[in-house]
C-alpha cells in the first residue's frame, strides 16, 4: 500500500512507521530496520522525536478509562434546568429592582445635576455617597478620567458600584469605557459594566460580576481600544 | 403595548439559555464527570454536585466558551478543581485539624496529576473512533501491527498509517489543551 508514501512529500517509504514505533507497535525484525533507517532520515527522526512523549501521556490513563469512560448520571440534566431556572427568576428580579433604581437615580440626578454642573467635583462625587469607596490610580499617566468604586458581596457574585469623572474631550462621544475584574488567579473577566462618557459630568455606574469578592485582586477601567486607564488594587 | 414586546423578549432570552445550557451539558458533562469523579475518590453524590456548580458557573459567563480564545476545557477542569480544593478546605476547617499538617500541597499535587491524566483522557475522547481504536489496541492492549490488523479487521499497512495519523492527531489536541509544548 505504501509504495509511493502517501505521508511525506520527500518520498520516503518508512514515514508511516513513526506511529507504530512509538507505540511499540513494531515486530522485532521491523524495529530493528526501522531504527538502522532513522540515523540516515531526518523527516523520520523529527517525527519520531516529535512524538516521543506521547506513550508517556498515555500511560497516565486507565485502560478502561478509554474503553468504557464513566457516564454522568441522569439527575444531572434535570437539576442543571432547575438551577437555572431558579437564576433567571432571581435575575429577573433583579432587573425589576434595578429598573425601580435606575428611576430613582434619575430622579437624584435631575436635583444633582445643577450642582454637578455649576461646580464640578474634583475627585469624589457629593450626589451619590459610597460605603468605602476606594479610588483608582492611573495606569500609566494621567488620563483627565477619575474614578473610585465599592464592593460588595451579593448572592450572585460581586456587585460593583462606581464614580467615574472625565474632563479628557479626547474620550467624549461614541467611545465606550469597560469595567475589567483582574482575579487573585490572575483570570481577566468583563464585569457587567461599560457606558460613555460624559465630560465633566460625575458618572455613577454598576455593574456585576459572578465571582466572590475575595477572589478579585483589582479593577481596570479600559478604554474602547483595550488600553487600561485606570486600575484599583484591592 | 410595551408589555407585549418585552415578553417576547424574555421567551427569546430563555430558549437562547436553554440551548446554551443543553449544548453545555452534551459537550462537556461527558468529561467533566470522569474527571470531577477522579478528584472526588469515586464519590459520585459530590461529583455530581461539582459538575452542576461548573456548568452552571459557564452558563452564567458564556464568554468563556468563545473557543477563539482557546479550548473551553481547560477553563471547566480548572473550575472544577477549584471547587473541589475549595470543598476540600471548608471541610478540613469544619473538622478543625491540627495546624501543623501540610495537606494543601498534597492536595494541590494530586489534583495536578489528575487534571493531566484528564487532559489526556479527554484528547483520546476527542480522536475518531478508528484513530482511539488503533491506539486502544497498540498500545493500550500492546498488540502488534498484525495482531491489531486481526482484530480490528483491517490490513496491517491500514494499522500503521492509523497509528501515525492518530498520534499526530493527538498531539494536536493536546497542544490546543496546553498539555505538550
Amino acid at each position: 500500500m505504501n509504495v509511493t508514501d502517501p505521508h511525506d512529500p520527500n518520498g520516503c517509504p518508512m514515514s508511516d512507521l513513526d506511529g507504530a514505533y512509538v507505540l511499540g507497535a513494531l515486530s522485532a525484525a521491523e524495529r530493528v530496520r526501522y531504527e538502522a533507517h532513522l540515523p540516515t532520515c531526518p523527516t523520520c527522526r523529527a517525527a519520531v522525536q516529535e512524538m516521543a512523549g506521547l506513550p508517556g501521556l498515555l500511560a497516565r490513563v486507565p485502560v478502561e478509562q478509554v474503553i468504557d469512560p464513566p457516564k454522568p448520571p441522569q439527575t444531572l440534566w434535570p437539576r442543571l434546568v432547575a438551577e437555572a431556572a431558579k437564576d433567571r427568576r432571581r435575575s429577573r428580579w433583579r432587573t425589576a429592582f434595578t429598573s425601580l433604581a435606575a428611576a430613582a437615580c434619575v430622579a437624584a440626578l435631575v436635583i444633582a445635576g445643577w450642582v454637578v454642573v455649576h461646580n464640578p467635583p474634583t475627585s469624589k462625587a457629593p450626589s451619590v455617597p459610597l460605603a468605602r469607596s476606594l479610588p483608582f490610580m492611573p495606569v500609566d499617566r494621567e488620563s483627565g478620567v477619575t474614578a473610585s468604586a465599592s464592593l460588595q458581596q451579593v448572592a450572585w457574585g460581586t456587585r460593583i458600584v462606581m464614580t467615574c469623572y472625565s474632563d479628557n474631550p479626547a474620550y467624549a462621544g461614541e467611545k465606550p469605557f469597560t469595567l475589567f475584574v483582574i482575579l487573585r488567579d490572575g483570570r481577566t473577566l468583563p464585569a457587567t459594566a461599560s457606558w460613555k462618557p460624559i465630560p465633566n459630568k460625575q458618572l455613577r455606574i454598576e455593574g456585576d460580576v459572578w465571582v466572590q469578592k475575595a477572589q478579585i485582586a483589582a479593577l481596570e477601567v479600559r478604554a474602547q481600544n483595550g488600553q487600561p486607564l485606570l486600575r484599583l488594587k484591592l | 403595548m410595551g408589555t407585549q414586546v418585552q415578553t417576547k423578549e424574555v421567551a427569546v432570552a430563555v430558549e437562547d439559555v436553554d440551548d446554551l445550557l443543553r449544548e453545555l451539558h452534551r459537550r462537556h458533562a461527558p468529561a467533566l464527570w470522569g474527571y470531577v469523579l477522579n478528584l472526588t475518590n469515586g464519590d459520585r453524590a459530590r461529583a455530581e454536585d461539582v459538575v452542576q456548580e461548573t456548568l452552571l458557573r459557564a452558563w452564567r459567563n458564556p464568554q468563556v466558551l468563545d473557543e477563539s480564545r482557546g479550548n473551553p476545557r481547560a477553563w471547566l477542569f480548572t473550575v472544577a478543581r477549584r471547587i473541589c480544593i475549595d470543598e476540600w478546605r471548608t471541610a478540613r476547617s469544619r473538622r478543625e485539624f491540627p495546624t501543623d499538617e501540610l495537606p494543601q500541597v498534597a492536595v494541590s499535587d494530586r489534583t495536578d496529576e489528575v487534571l493531566q491524566s484528564w487532559l489526556v483522557a479527554d484528547a483520546l475522547a476527542q480522536l475518531s473512533e478508528q484513530h482511539r481504536a488503533v491506539i486502544v489496541a497498540c498500545y493500550y492492549r500492546g498488540r502488534s501491527i498484525d495482531e491489531a490488523a486481526t482484530e480490528l479487521g483491517i490490513p496491517a499497512g491500514t494499522v500503521k498509517s492509523r497509528c501515525h495519523y492518530a498520534l499526530r492527531a493527538l498531539k494536536i489536541v493536546l497542544d490546543e489543551m496546553g498539555v505538550t509544548r
